[in-house]
């Protein structure tokens, strides 16, 4: 209890648990449609259709596991960021019901004025699907159609050759910001639900996307969302980390046409089962950054110790491009400065030639604290 | 207060006089002519000339060695800024020598004087102190200074640190003492330990309420608080401090040894006065009747802890009293909605008078308590009346002044480090291009969907694949089960049931020639990348040495403990090392890559040098390199 710090004060161990058991839980899909990276998942083995197949599977068997739980569905495409789960203007409550209904004036007066504007792209529905399940399919299948189909390849070219980027910063974003809304109140009786965030994700590293990313990652700790990855191509470094920093499972899938079978043992528990589970998530992250600069992934850089900005190399002019702080001149060449092994001897004899002895210290009179 | 000292001396090359002011705090030269325009690059006064020091600010004195020709005397500050004065004669220079010193040991006696003064009692300032402290904080600073240097040097406490810390000795006695690393750079980089350390020592326990903590312990087991006479003996434990510190709290208990002691013996004073009703009374307990009455100590029952009577306190009250319409104080507090008509508490005729008298005592004591702690946040009484007129002008007749806000300025700069299209074109475009354009890809992304072809279970009949694919991907899902199972049950239940138990020898071992490993990689990196080649010389040949021997200390423990099992065959004993070196590896990288880089460098930087001078000055040189 002497310490100065107050490191005694911090509780050492975990903060007690919420009861979680009895809140449903609330699943965010991201998908990331982006052209080239599916083309490169295709060669890997699998392509979008049985993709987006094994994900519904997936997302019906979390809605079967408890009654109340939601799903939203997020696709994060090179120039957007769209919902294709639930479709904000759809009425839910009445898809399904006007194929049944007689186009009578009064009845379609009656239903919600928002209907469909896909009447044509109608997938024939089968009335005995469950019908949760049946408007989460359709939905997704329909608004993944139309997404792909108002892309035109100019969009996604870049000086002739397509672009591997995607929103995914914007697409954590969106999610994050509706689970926010969907958790409700901190100050009433607490949150609604569970939220936990999945990302589907093919591209690999975005550097320039580097500092959103782990905004996102920093608001999704805050907010106890678990983030899970799973990876389908090369490995991404951003995601790793966001997965090892929210607690969620990051998985790079080695047989990817399998991904039913990895969905549904490794991602499906929600987050109150995750505490009582081993986590088959990866090890082993990558925790490089980006600099600020250049958007290079460096491993050993120099940092503002204002605003903890990492850079590549010195700042040219000085001074910190975030913070606007200014350098000490000093200091920054000291950091520029090569290793020194050899020298030679001639060089520090002469240098003690040439002070001359002009003063000597008095002893005893230096006043200071004594 | 001493006389004024001056002596005539020469400041760059002016005449001028060089005086010590009578407080002796002051250093001042003034010429004795006043130039037209100087501008004093070193701080002294513009406009005429003069240089003024304090004497708090001179961090070195130095003068010219006796048998030098001229007398010169140099002040440096502790900014850094230097002042020459020469002197006309030596016998003058002796003189100012002789009078800073004295005035500097003055000031530096006074100073340590005042850090471990007394604990919050009001007792007037210790004699001898220099009148230098006024309204200051006076936080607990140890005497012995904070700078690096002072740290640096004080040994006595480096070794109470490590006294404190077992891991830190360990690392101490490995490092310095069998590894021979200079103290001063094993110390250098814990600075702030030290530092922290210094200043915990530094704490005095604040001012409390004494009379709480004197608990009086009886011997026999019958009650503990001093209360029945005859048998019981009851044991008090009183220091002078306490003593002290009890006349200062309760100034009745004075007054009454001051009128008692000289004919009472000081020990029966204090038996008697724990025994007392007015010990109780100052507790803050109720007087029962079962107390023993004393006929000395109950004469002061009837004064407040201050030593007055009830009527003095009316005759000092009476020119205070404010009439009821103006004050403020009491119409503030009485409202009667807020608790009701009844008057509060303190203010009923049924309250007790101990229950009172009680909560006055305690409120009293802990307000001179607070008070009396040194510094924090006590305002000047100037500040506190300041504030009291501010809160009782009015101000409603006042023009509206306008509410002037502060503007923000959006740096708007990072935008462009932010946004995602910045970057599009530095992303990967498509090196691993698989050849097809984009309209193509689009097209067989959408071809893909069921929108125009088949049905929902279609569809979801398509996501399952082959059985050989699914046990495919539920055995990497359990691999990484296990290996996770493997490390994280170490870290969360503590008790190793992985790691077989011979082990345990050998990764203590390995666990001490690691920390000093490490120890000795950061001052390599730090004396070879500082680029200084001073350090170059002196210090790395040392530190690559030491480098080296860490690398053979750590494998010949991990040849030990392989050796220790000689038994088994020698497959399993390369197996076995290899698994025992695992565990170390990445410290035998990080020591086998600095021995490289070092090497590469002397190489390089040999060539050049050779190439610049053509000629091999290499006397420094540590040895071939291998």
């Amino acid at each position: 209890m002497n310490a100065v710090d107050g490191s005694s004060h911090v509780p050492q161990d975990g903060f007690a648990s919420e009861l979680e058991e009895e809140l449903p839980s609330l699943l965010v899909l991201v998908l990331d449609t982006s052209p080239l990276g599916w083309g490169g998942a295709q060669s890997a083995g699998i392509s979008l259709r049985e993709a987006v197949a094994s994900l519904l599977i997936f997302i019906n068997s979390h809605l079967a596991l408890n009654h109340s739980n939601e799903v939203a569905v997020i696709a994060s495409h090179p120039t957007c960021v769209k919902y294709l789960y639930p479709v904000p203007g759809e009425d839910y409550s009445m898809v399904g019901r006007k194929s049944t209904v007689a186009t009578g004036a009064e009845s379609s007066e009656e239903t919600n004025g928002h209907q469909s504007n896909g009447d044509q792209n109608e997938i024939p529905s089968d009335a005995s699907m469950y019908r949760q399940f049946r408007v989460v399919n359709e939905s997704v299948m329909k608004q993944l159609e139309l997404l792909l189909l108002a892309t035109s390849p100019s969009d996604i070219e870049h000086n002739g050759r397509m672009t591997d980027t995607t929103l995914m910063s914007g697409a954590l974003s969106v999610s994050l910001a509706y689970i926010n809304r969907l958790i409700g109140g901190v100050n009433d009786d607490g949150p609604k639900v569970r939220a936990r965030i999945m990302v589907v994700s093919v591209c690999s590293d975005l550097s320039s996307q580097y500092v959103p990313i782990m905004n996102c990652i920093f608001a999704a700790q805050k907010m106890k969302v678990p983030i899970d990855i799973c990876k389908i191509g090369n490995s991404t470094g951003f995601l790793e980390q966001a997965a090892d920093t929210t607690g969620g499972v990051y998985m790079h899938l080695e047989h990817p046409r399998g991904m039913i079978q990895y969905l549904l043992t490794a991602f499906l528990p929600d987050r109150v089962l995750r505490k009582h589970l081993v986590l088959p998530t990866q090890s082993s992250i990558d925790f490089r950054a980006a600099c600020f600069c250049h958007n290079k992934i460096v491993d050993i850089g120099y940092v503002c110790n204002i605003c903890l900005s990492i850079y590549c190399e010195p700042p040219a002019d000085g001074s910190c491009a975030i913070c606007d702080t200014i350098f000490d001149p000093k200091n920054l060449a000291e950091l520029l400065k090569k290793p020194v092994v050899v020298t030679t001897a001639t060089q520090k004899f002469k240098a003690k030639k040439k002070k001359k002895k002009e003063f000597e210290s008095i002893p005893g009179l230096t006043p200071g604290p004594s | 207060m001493q006389a004024p000292f001056s002596v005539p001396a020469l400041y760059s090359k002016k005449k001028g006089t060089i005086s010590v002011s009578s407080g002796r705090n002051v250093v001042e030269w003034s010429p004795s002519v006043a130039p037209l325009d100087a501008i004093d690059a070193n701080g002294g006064d513009p406009l005429n000339g003069t240089v003024v020091v304090r004497l708090d600010d001179i961090a070195g004195l130095q003068a010219s060695p006796a048998t030098h020709a001229k007398a010169r005397l140099r002040i440096t500050t502790t900014s850094h800024t230097q002042f020459t004065f020469e002197l006309p004669t030596r016998a003058n220079l002796e003189a100012l020598k002789a009078v800073l010193a004295a005035a500097n040991a003055v000031s530096s006696s006074s100073s340590a004087a005042q850090s471990p003064s007394a604990l919050g009692t009001p007792v007037p300032a210790t004699p001898g102190a220099a009148s230098r402290s006024g309204p200051t904080r006076k936080l607990a600073i140890p005497s012995k200074g904070l700078s690096d240097a002072n740290l640096l040097a004080d040994k006595t406490l480096q070794q109470s640190l490590m006294k404190s810390n077992g891991d830190l000795q360990q690392q101490f006695l490995d490092a310095v003492v069998q590894q021979s690393l200079p103290s001063d750079q094993f110390w250098r980089p814990r600075i702030p330990l030290l530092r922290m350390h210094s200043l915990v020592l530094a704490q005095r326990r604040g001012p409390y309420n004494v009379l709480a903590t004197v608990k009086p312990v009886s011997t026999m087991q019958s009650e503990a608080t001093g209360g029945a006479a005859g048998a019981a003996q009851v044991k008090v434990s009183l220091s002078p401090d306490k003593v002290r510190d009890i006349f200062a709290q309760y100034p009745v208990v004075r007054r009454a040894y001051d009128e008692n002691v000289p004919p009472l013996v000081e020990t029966t004073f204090w038996s008697r006065f724990f025994l007392s009703k007015l010990c109780r009374k100052l507790r803050g307990e109720k007087i029962g009747l079962n107390d023993a009455p004393d006929n000395i100590m109950d004469k002061y029952l009837d004064l407040d802890e201050y030593g007055t009577t009830a009527e003095q306190r009316e005759l000092e009250n009476e020119n205070a009293k404010i009439m009821r319409f103006v004050d403020v104080e009491a119409n503030e507090m009485d409202d009667s909605q807020r608790a009701g008509n009844r008057p509060d508490i303190t203010m009923r005729q049924t309250t007790h008078k101990d229950t009172l008298s009680m909560i006055r005592t305690m409120n009293k004591l802990s307000q001179k308590i607070v008070e009396s702690v040194e510094g924090e946040a006590q305002q000047p009484v100037e500040e506190q009346e300041q504030l009291k007129q501010r809160e009782l002008a009015l101000q409603d007749l006042e023009p509206a002044r306008a509410v002037s806000h502060i503007g923000l300025h959006l740096h708007r700069s990072t935008d462009s480090l932010y946004s995602s299209t910045a970057g599009k074109a530095a992303d990967a475009l498509a090196t691993q291009g698989n050849g097809l354009g984009a309209s193509k890809a689009l097209e067989s992304m959408i071809d893909g969907l069921p929108g125009s072809t088949g049905s929902m279970p279609e569809l979801l009949n398509s996501a399952v694949p082959s059985s050989s694919t699914i046990s495919h991907a539920q055995s990497q899902v359990f691999d990484l089960i296990h290996a996770r199972r493997r490390t994280e049950g170490n870290l969360r239940d503590g008790d190793d049931s992985v790691t077989p138990a011979g082990d345990a020898v050998t990764l203590r071992d390995l666990k001490l020639s690691h920390t000093t490993a490490i120890e000795f990689l950061h001052h390599f990196w730090a004396a070879l990348l500082s680029g200084e080649p001073s350090r170059a010389v002196s210090a790395l040949p040392l530190l690559v040495g030491s480098v080296e021997k860490s690398k053979v200390r750590l494998d010949a423990i991990v040849d030990q403990h392989v050796n220790q099992n000689a038994a088994q065959g020698p497959t399993k004993l390369v197996q076995e090392k290899k698994r025992v070196q695992g565990y170390v590896q990445i410290t035998l990288d990080a020591l086998q890559s600095a021995t490289k880089t070092y090497y590469d460098l002397v190489k390089e930087q040999q060539a050049a040098l050779t190439a610049s001078t053509g000629q091999s000055e290499n006397s420094t040189d540590t040895g071939t390199p291998h």
